[in-house]
């Protein structure tokens, strides 16, 4: 009897060496030079993760709830329990409330954001939650430039001044605007910015390739002479299915099929990520 | 009659009494009527010169078939103070009330929404104080979070909660929980602990502020060792392993769900009366080295009924360690003295504390068959296959899973019109590493609690088993 136990234990050794193999296996042959932008299916909200390849990982916002968690889970390895970076645009609970949880599970070596107060019930425990977890914090003004390492760079765009003290009241026009650059690859993240702040920013350096689309396709945003002047090849829309937004608006789709731009949504398309080696770029199901 | 068989229909009259209570309305004049004839009966059959054993008897079981029923009326007709108010309209509008109390179980958090029972003291209105004593469901957002005991103001319009969809009956699943009224995103205050209405609403007595403490301790205690699980294992693994040993399904995402629910492995996503069993065993495995048999038996019994209150004493969890511990006796050490009469008396203390649970409560119908199943068909089949060698404790783990399947088969029918033909696979194949799930599980909590990376080491182990067994049973559930 004792032996035969013995060997069901046995058993359970073998198991986990053969889940280990496995999983580290899939894990190695990611590790390919690339870097890899995904577009999290968090429901109606925005979560971007994105992997350099040198291995530094970013996360630019969380959604609305702790969904990202499920998500994260599916495209980091199991071993791994560390973010080098959350970015959080603004303090709208379907960027932020997400994080929470992040933060609660993930240990995260630096947090981006603008420094503004926003009053809602979220923000307070967000930043507690900053607090708690002791990260060095990073104030987001346009001209800051992020080395992610191996030519990867994360440029801000905006605000243009700290926003420091200041109590907003509508925290879409005050989102952290970031270019991603890899070599020739650019990458537009606008946050949740309205038509005013895209009017702002026409002067600016906005040319991209890709288009994470503002405020997930509603009205508000995504207007005719920001997207000629950022004239994108691709377009990522977070949004959640059957929202009570009616987002993505028909308007900006439509806008968006005019101007000859693919758009993916997190919603109709769920999975879906970006692979960059620098010249080029593939949009990819995972 | 022999006497074990004299409480068998005792406790069998007093549930018949509930089961039909549940399904008709019987009046309060129905119930005089038939007490009359059940003490007529007595008196005449105790008379000495009618005198008949067999019809005094039959008068008890009357009597008691009678208590069923007042015991199920009692429940459902509870008179409701909150429910007074509910619905009330005051020129078109709701009207609104201020009720003073506290949380009573832990909030329910699903996305951004959260659900919160709250045991109302006093009710407000106007310049009008009543005292109440009762459950009321709020719905509110997640942010700002509450958490269990603390003491509350709100303020809103009670409604009666609605059926909305057609094949869920909420109405009913609310008052098996006792509760009748509902209120939609009040305004929220928390009472400070110096609060004058505080002290006049909760009697500060020693028995309150001792079950709150040691509540709030233990639910501290569970948390803290959810979060470091959290913290060690990725998802969706975490949650399983929190599922399973601590029974909260809150995080567990719900294609998850669907695939253990398709694959007639729900049973393991919970806490269970098997993983009661293998806490116990555990604990029996340890202790025999140290104690004598009979000694380390008692000391695992106690262990299971402080393991269920660390989990919050959810009533599923009760009813798993009941079942458990009915189990244990039954096949652990010794023989269950009576396993007919035991199984049947915890069913109608069950049913007794609340009744509802009979007719409307699956799990409690699904788990109670279950152990019929293993204690009556189990024996009959392993003397049946006594010839076919074992090997690995997998003969008896197939055999226990098919007379369990056999049991609740007709029930699985009846309600979800499908059962599975993968079901016996999918459990013979993830159930034998269930323990050992739970014990690398556990053991990373206690050491992530001490140092973070020796759970996080550990962990590695937990998630590796119960990737396969998820795996497993999405590839089941895919067929």
């Amino acid at each position: 009897m004792q032996s035969r136990q013995l060997k069901l234990v046995h058993l359970v050794i073998a198991l986990c060496l053969s889940v280990f193999a496995f999983s580290i296996n899939s894990t190695a042959s990611q590790k390919d030079g690339l870097l890899k932008v995904y577009f999290l299916d968090v429901g109606q909200g925005d979560a971007i993760f994105v992997e350099t390849p040198s291995g530094n990982q970013v996360l630019i916002d969380g959604g609305p709830d702790n969904k990202v968690i499920q998500e994260l889970a599916k495209v980091m390895p199991f071993y791994d329990h560390d973010i080098d970076m959350v970015v959080a645009t603004h303090p709208h609970a379907d960027h932020i409330a997400g994080l929470i949880s992040v933060l609660e599970r993930y240990e995260v070596k630096n947090i981006l954001q603008a420094k503004e107060y926003y009053n809602s019930p979220v923000v307070s425990v967000w930043q507690d939650a900053v607090i708690g977890e002791g990260s060095n914090e990073i104030e987001a003004i346009a001209g800051k430039i992020i080395e992610l390492g191996n030519e990867v760079v994360l440029k801000i765009i905006y605000p243009r001044e700290s926003l420091e003290g200041q109590t907003v009241k509508n925290p879409n026009n005050n989102s952290v605007v970031m270019m991603l650059d890899y070599k020739d690859t650019e990458i537009l993240l606008v946050g949740d910015i309205e038509s005013k702040i895209e009017k702002e920013l026409l002067n600016d350096d906005i040319d991209a390739d890709i288009l994470k689309v503002g405020h997930h396709g509603s009205k508000t945003s995504t207007t005719a002479g920001f997207l000629e002047k950022v004239s994108p090849q691709v377009a990522f829309i977070g949004v959640g299915s059957k929202n009570k937004f009616g987002h993505p608006s028909p308007e900006v789709t439509q806008r968006l099929e005019n101007f000859g731009i693919k758009y993916y949504r997190t919603d109709l398309d769920s999975h879906t990520k970006v692979i960059i080696d620098g010249e080029k770029f593939q949009v990819k199901k995972y | 009659m022999h006497k074990s068989q004299v409480l068998f229909y005792i406790l069998m009259a007093f549930i018949c009494g509930v089961f039909v209570a549940s399904f008709l309305p019987i009046s309060q004049t129905l119930i005089l009527v038939f007490l009359i004839v059940a003490i007529g009966s007595i008196a005449i059959f105790g008379y000495q010169k009618t005198f008949s054993k067999r019809g005094l008897f039959i008068g008890a079981l009357s009597l008691v078939f009678i208590f069923g029923i007042v015991r199920f009326n009692s429940f459902n007709f509870a008179n409701s103070v909150l429910n007074q108010f509910a619905d009330v309209e005051v020129g078109g509008r709701g009207l609104p009330v201020t009720l003073l109390g506290y949380i009573d179980e832990e909030p329910n958090i699903n996305g951004d929404k959260a659900q919160i029972v709250f045991w109302a003291k006093k009710l407000i209105i106007s310049d009008r104080t009543l005292i109440v004593n009762e459950r009321t469901l709020i719905y509110t957002n997640t942010f700002p979070k509450y958490k269990f005991g603390d003491e509350l103001s709100i303020n809103g319009v009670l409604k009666t909660p609605q059926n909305f969809v057609e094949d869920f009956d909420y109405v009913i699943f609310l008052k098996k929980q006792n509760i009748r009224t509902t209120m939609s995103f009040p305004r929220i205050t928390q009472l400070a602990v110096d609060n004058r209405l505080r002290k006049s609403v909760i009697h500060s007595s020693l028995f309150y502020e001792t079950k709150m403490g040691l509540y709030k301790k233990i639910f501290r205690l569970k948390n803290e060792f959810e979060s470091v699980i959290n913290k060690s294992i990725t998802e969706p693994n975490a949650s399983f392993v929190n599922g399973i040993l601590l029974g909260s399904r809150q995080n567990i995402p719900e294609e998850m769900k669907e695939a253990f629910n398709k694959t007639g492995t729900t049973h393991i996503l919970a806490i269970s009366g098997y993983n009661i069993m293998i806490i116990s065993w555990v604990v029996l495995a340890g202790l025999v080295y140290f104690f004598k048999k009979r000694t380390a038996f008692w000391i695992s019994v106690v262990t299971i009924i402080l393991f269920t209150i660390l989990t919050g004493a959810s009533s599923s969890v009760v009813r798993a360690s009941i079942m458990g511990l009915l189990l244990l006796f039954a096949n652990g050490y010794g023989r269950l003295y009576d396993a007919k009469n035991s199984i049947i008396f915890a069913g109608a203390a069950m049913i007794y504390i609340n009744p509802f649970t009979l007719v409307f409560d699956i799990g409690f119908q699904l788990s109670f068959l279950a152990v019929m199943g293993l204690l009556y068909i189990y024996p009959f089949l392993d003397n049946k296959f006594r010839k076919i060698p074992e090997l690995w404790k997998l003969k008896e783990l197939t055999l226990m899973t098919i007379s369990a399947q056999m049991a609740v088969a007709p029930l699985l029918i009846y309600y979800f019109r499908q059962i599975s033909i993968w079901s016996l696979p999918a459990n013979i194949l993830i159930l034998p590493l269930v323990p050992f799930a739970m014990l690398a599980g556990f053991l990373s909590g206690i050491g992530g609690m001490i140092f973070l990376p020796l759970g996080k080491t550990i962990g590695f182990v937990a998630w590796a088993i119960t990737t396969y067994q998820i795996k497993i049973i999405d590839f089941f559930a895919l067929i």
